[in-house]
């Protein structure tokens, strides 16, 4: 089994940077979503990851070993990468072919890929003549094809219709459930939401969240007092863990009732209580908007 | 030793493999045995080949090495080749799968300079093939000696197999399509002519001329010392392809 590791990794092109000590990891049967606003440094990330671009400083590596040590990395290593394309006048399956020998796959897998991404009819077409969701498929195929145990995957939903995005859901699911290591970058939020066990929120080349999805969206209660700091720690005193923010305390793990309840037994005047729920899109936007990096374990 | 021998063969025959399958090598390649033809008929042609000698026509040996010059000219077809065949991996996309299968920015070149010297061989043989047709045809033999064919065979496919390896050494350290192809143009159609008329002792050992020397035309130089300088500049392009991929993010 492969962890994806990346640490402390920076880029810069002259005095743009575009990685800024970017750090997390991606577990083996889990679904990581890596998240991000066009530029935010994503793609740079898996590129590193795979060898293509050369960070400024810091490691990333599969398995405690960087790409391109791998032994036969395409066997270990199933990547889509934007920009990644095909020469337009050779057919599908010539392409696949030719990917299967250079990764020294036995060529009866490129039928089965083909059949896997529904594009069996397709396979004698030249790419330049297919669309943009069957080249998409063919990408696909292509990263299938060696059938590895880690995936890394930059934006895969691009230009795939609804049974596609169901398509490619079920597959991402069913592959981490084999046991693979799946890191999926997108910058659709609804699609990593309901795939993703883990995400990692990058905002202009630093992590701003990362931690399992469950966490990060848990219900927490919102309770505003002039008198927070006595609250929290009559919270504390209840068992009742609280975040201090200014004179917003919200609480993990508690109904409001508890909460109005302890706040009433400490003599704290309550100004708002409320139960607040988030989405991976608020925890995104929050992530993005603080500026700091949010973790959780 | 024996795997890493396995591994770059297994490469060469994909590179093979990949060049006959675009349309880009099939067109060039016809286009350069369409053109070869031209030259060879202009070399042997009665009436073209015995333009301003004044009396007697050529002899065939004469005829012949008038067609290996000619024909020894379109190794820029190959080179354009080599070019296409980096610059084009660039241009789609592809070689982010290369990279992918096979991190090895030296291997990359050195496979694709392989196949691109056979396929720059086989076809230097097929238009020395179509002049040795054409000049048999019309002067009834070759009028060569063993030996002066033996070189002439040897320098012009070696030239050939060199052309593609300098083009593919062009298209790795440029990657640019457009700028690749352009710049081998002006390089060869403008440049190189223009250093020579300006001066010709440094001209003489520049690729064209190297390259014309290896097919038996040089004055300052021989076959095969022509041939070898052509290996070199060849050489320092697929070297310097190799440094400039390995520095190069994808």
């Amino acid at each position: 089994m492969y962890t994806i590791r990346v640490d402390h990794l920076t880029k810069r092109y002259g005095p743009t940077v575009v990685l800024d000590g970017v750090s997390f990891q991606a577990h083996p049967g889990r679904v990581t979503g890596f998240l991000g606003r066009n530029g935010a440094g994503k793609t740079t990330t898996l590129r590193i990851l795979v060898g293509l671009v050369a960070p400024t400083s810091g490691t990333a590596t599969i398995g405690g070993v960087p790409y391109a040590d791998l032994a036969d990395p395409a066997r270990h290593v199933g990547a889509l990468l934007d920009g990644a394309g095909f020469h337009p006048g050779v057919a599908a399956r010539a392409q696949l072919l030719l990917l299967a020998r250079g990764a020294g796959v036995h060529a009866s897998r490129v039928d089965e890929v083909l059949a896997l991404t529904d594009l069996a009819d397709a396979a004698d077409r030249r790419t330049g003549k297919l669309s943009l969701g069957m080249r998409q498929r063919l990408a696909l195929a292509a990263v299938l094809l060696a059938d590895p145990p880690v995936l890394v995957l930059d934006e895969p939903a691009n230009g795939l219709d609804p049974p596609g995005l169901r398509w490619l859901r079920d597959l991402l699911r069913g592959l981490a459930a084999q046991g693979r290591t799946v890191l999926v970058s997108s910058h659709q939020l609804n699609e990593v939401s309901v795939v993703a066990d883990d995400v990692v929120v990058v905002n202009a080349g630093r992590v701003a969240a990362a931690g399992p999805v469950a966490e990060l969206t848990r219900p927490r209660v919102v309770v505003r007092t002039p008198a927070a700091s006595v609250l929290a720690t009559a919270l504390e005193r209840a068992g009742l863990h609280a975040g201090l923010d200014g004179d917003v305390l919200r609480v993990l793990d508690a109904t409001t009732a508890q909460v109005g309840d302890v706040a009433a037994a400490a003599g704290a005047p309550i100004h708002e209580l409320r139960l607040e729920t988030s989405s991976l899109e608020d925890v995104f936007f929050a992530s993005i908007d603080a500026g700091g990096t949010r973790r959780v374990a | 030793m024996s795997g890493n021998w396995g591994r770059g063969r297994d490469l060469v025959e994909i590179e093979l493999e990949r060049a006959t399958r675009t349309r880009t090598t099939w067109t060039i390649a016809g286009a350069m045995v369409f053109v070869a033809g031209l030259v060879v008929y202009g070399a042997v042609h009665p009436a073209a080949a015995s333009t301003g000698t004044g009396g007697a026509g050529p002899t065939a040996a004469q005829e012949i090495r008038a067609a290996v010059s000619g024909v020894g000219t379109l190794r820029v077809f190959v080179t354009l080749l080599g070019v296409l065949l980096v610059t084009s991996q660039y241009h789609h996309g592809d070689i982010v799968w290369r990279y992918l299968a096979d991190p090895s920015r030296a291997l990359f070149v050195a496979s694709k300079a392989v196949a691109c010297a056979v396929i720059g061989a086989f076809l230097g043989l097929v238009v020395l093939q179509l002049a040795a047709v054409m000049t048999v045809v019309h002067a009834g033999s070759l009028g060569l000696s063993r030996g002066e064919a033996a070189s002439t065979v040897a320098g012009t496919v070696g030239a050939m197999a060199l052309a593609g390896i300098l083009g593919v050494g062009v298209g790795a350290s440029v990657r640019s399509q457009t700028a690749a192809v352009v710049g081998t143009l002006v390089a060869v159609l403008l440049v190189e002519p223009l250093v020579t008329a300006v001066a010709p002792a440094v001209g003489a050992y520049l690729p064209s001329a190297a390259a014309g020397a290896a097919a038996g035309g040089g004055a300052a130089l021989g076959w095969a010392a022509g041939l070898a300088l052509y290996a070199g500049y060849a050489a320092a392009a697929a070297a310097t392809g190799v440094i400039l991929c390995r520095r190069s993010d994808v």
